[in-house]
């Protein structure tokens, strides 16, 4: 069972309820799903509770019919789970801080600023350790968070993370694309921050 | 921003990453209660126990994965773009290959085929009847391999090329006939000659290989092979050349399908005068000259045989 790929343990689950390959995806998949969870949620109770959900679910659609053409069993998971942080937020009437994608100025909380010999973006990030640098992931709006976690840190392919959040695979790019370039600003700025607390 | 800014970006990340999956570790203790639950859920939602497949299941589930990783990998519009050019590749190895075929082999009719195409191809009459007279070219070629490969073994397949060169001959006329534009016919027509005059020295070597090879009895008509007890050497060609063996075989000459292919040609010839009276590019010592060529063709047909030479 544990040679077997994604697509077949998940055809065994779809075709014969096949327990022993259900759980095999769980062993594979939790702790990633739990990990992206955590840091999509405030509260970790939560987001372990958010975690049964998504496997829960994830048995409920392996055995309908139409599981049977799940292109990408692991993209399927995370489907699932961004469902569920949705309903999630949607529950507690709290929506997550977005950025408006057709609006001008979408950086407008951070302007742009210009590299300086000085001050170069190099020597910035050679300064960054690991809190900090999630810290600025985490400042970042969505949906770049969102992409920017599936495709860095969960480590999925872009036609995963086309089939997770629904948009044409140049969407994907564009949006990673424009969350490094907010990402780079978002450095900028705290640099510039620390320089004028410094002072 | 800068390539070595995206490096450098990227390289970030890479350290997000890192303090990500120490930040955010899932404790064993966690996924096992997780496991716990999982398990009695789906225990109790129709869950079944792992066992041996069939080899019916195995075959479905090799299959079904096999379609489903197929359909993650072919786009449609890769798969109708490697079936066209499957067929594009198709057809240009089968043109390639039936380019030498004759008269008789099983990649003839695809030559064939892709000759016609090649002329329905052509819509202006003129540049059409160039075609068709080009290609009719191509049988007389078939006609003396397959003389010169037959070797006095008789066969129906010079006669077959040979007819066939008939038709396109006259079909080439029938077509030049058919344009319009003055210019047009003249450049077709100098052509049309040009082809009339190399035929026929194709078609005369031709005979001359099936003389050499075959037997010319004095009567034309006669199809019968001679007695190999009779004394050859007043075989045309003279008695300076070495007789034949009494056993190699002689082969009955296809007359009829040289004359055809030789009374096409001068229909052809005939036509091009004609047009050329027409649009009255020809004068006087035109008209005469071809007048007196066809009065030469007359004398010549009236004059004694010579030696060597098959009447028509």
């Amino acid at each position: 069972m544990k040679n077997l790929s994604d697509s077949e343990l998940a055809f065994r689950v779809a075709a014969y309820q096949d327990n022993d390959a259900f759980l095999q995806l769980h062993t594979r998949y939790f702790t990633k799903v739990q990990k992206f969870l955590y840091f999509r949620i405030p509260a970790k109770e939560d987001a372990e509770d958010l975690a049964n959900q998504v496997f829960l679910k994830m048995w409920e659609f392996f055995i309908r019919s139409t599981a049977h053409n799940a292109h990408h069993p692991r993209a399927l998971i995370y489907k699932i789970a961004r469902n569920e942080i949705a309903n999630f937020y949607r529950a507690q009437e709290k929506i997550p801080d977005t950025v408006a994608l057709d609006q001008p100025g979408e950086y407008g909380d951070y302007p742009d600023i210009p590299d300086t010999e000085e001050n170069p973006l190099e020597k910035l990030l050679k300064e960054y350790n690991e809190e900090e640098a999630i810290e600025c992931v985490q400042k970042l709006k969505e949906p770049y968070r969102e992409v920017i976690a599936l495709r860095f840190f969960e480590e999925l392919d872009i036609n995963e993370i086309v089939e997770v959040i629904g948009k044409s695979e140049g969407n994907v790019r564009v949006l990673i694309h424009r969350g490094k370039q907010m990402l780079k600003k978002i450095i900028q700025q705290a640099q510039t921050q620390d320089f004028e607390a410094k002072i | 921003m800068t390539r070595k800014e995206e490096k450098n970006l990227i390289e970030l990340l890479k350290i997000a990453k890192s303090g990500y999956d120490k930040k955010y570790a899932v404790s064993s203790d966690i996924t096992e209660k997780s496991r716990t639950k999982i398990m009695a859920y789906i225990a109790a939602h129709g869950s079944q126990p792992t066992r041996p497949l069939t080899l019916a299941e195995r075959t479905r589930l090799a299959f079904a994965v096999k379609i489903r990783v197929l359909q993650g990998v072919l786009q449609p519009q890769f798969v109708y773009a490697a079936l066209i050019f499957a067929i594009f590749a198709a057809t240009a190895s089968a043109a390639v290959i039936s380019r030498n075929a004759l008269p008789g082999d099983t990649l003839y009719g695809a030559k064939l085929a892709a000759e016609g195409a090649k002329v329905r191809f052509t819509s202006n009459p003129a540049s059409r009847a160039k075609v068709q007279m080009e290609l009719a070219g191509n049988r007389l070629k078939e006609a003396r391999a397959i003389t010169e490969a037959a070797q006095g073994q008789p066969n129906g397949r010079v006669e077959e090329a040979l007819s066939r060169f008939a038709r396109d001959v006259e079909e080439a006329t029938a077509t030049l006939k058919q344009a319009g534009d003055p210019a047009q016919v003249q450049a077709a027509s100098t052509e049309f000659s040009e082809k009339v005059a190399q035929y026929r020295q194709e078609l005369e070597q031709t005979r001359q290989i099936l003389e050499q090879t075959g037997v010319s009895t004095e009567d034309p008509d006669s199809a019968e092979l001679p007695d190999t007890d009779e004394d050859v050497s007043q075989e045309p060609g003279g008695g300076d050349s070495a007789p034949p063996s009494p056993s190699r075989p002689f082969r009955v000459v296809e007359l009829a399908s040289l004359e055809n292919a030789e009374k096409a040609l001068n229909q052809a010839e005939e036509a091009l005068g004609a047009g050329r009276q027409e649009s009255g590019q020809g004068d006087q010592t035109g008209v005469d000259s071809t007048a007196a060529d066809s009065t030469d063709l007359e004398m010549q047909v009236d004059e004694p045989l010579q030696d060597g030479e098959v009447g028509i």
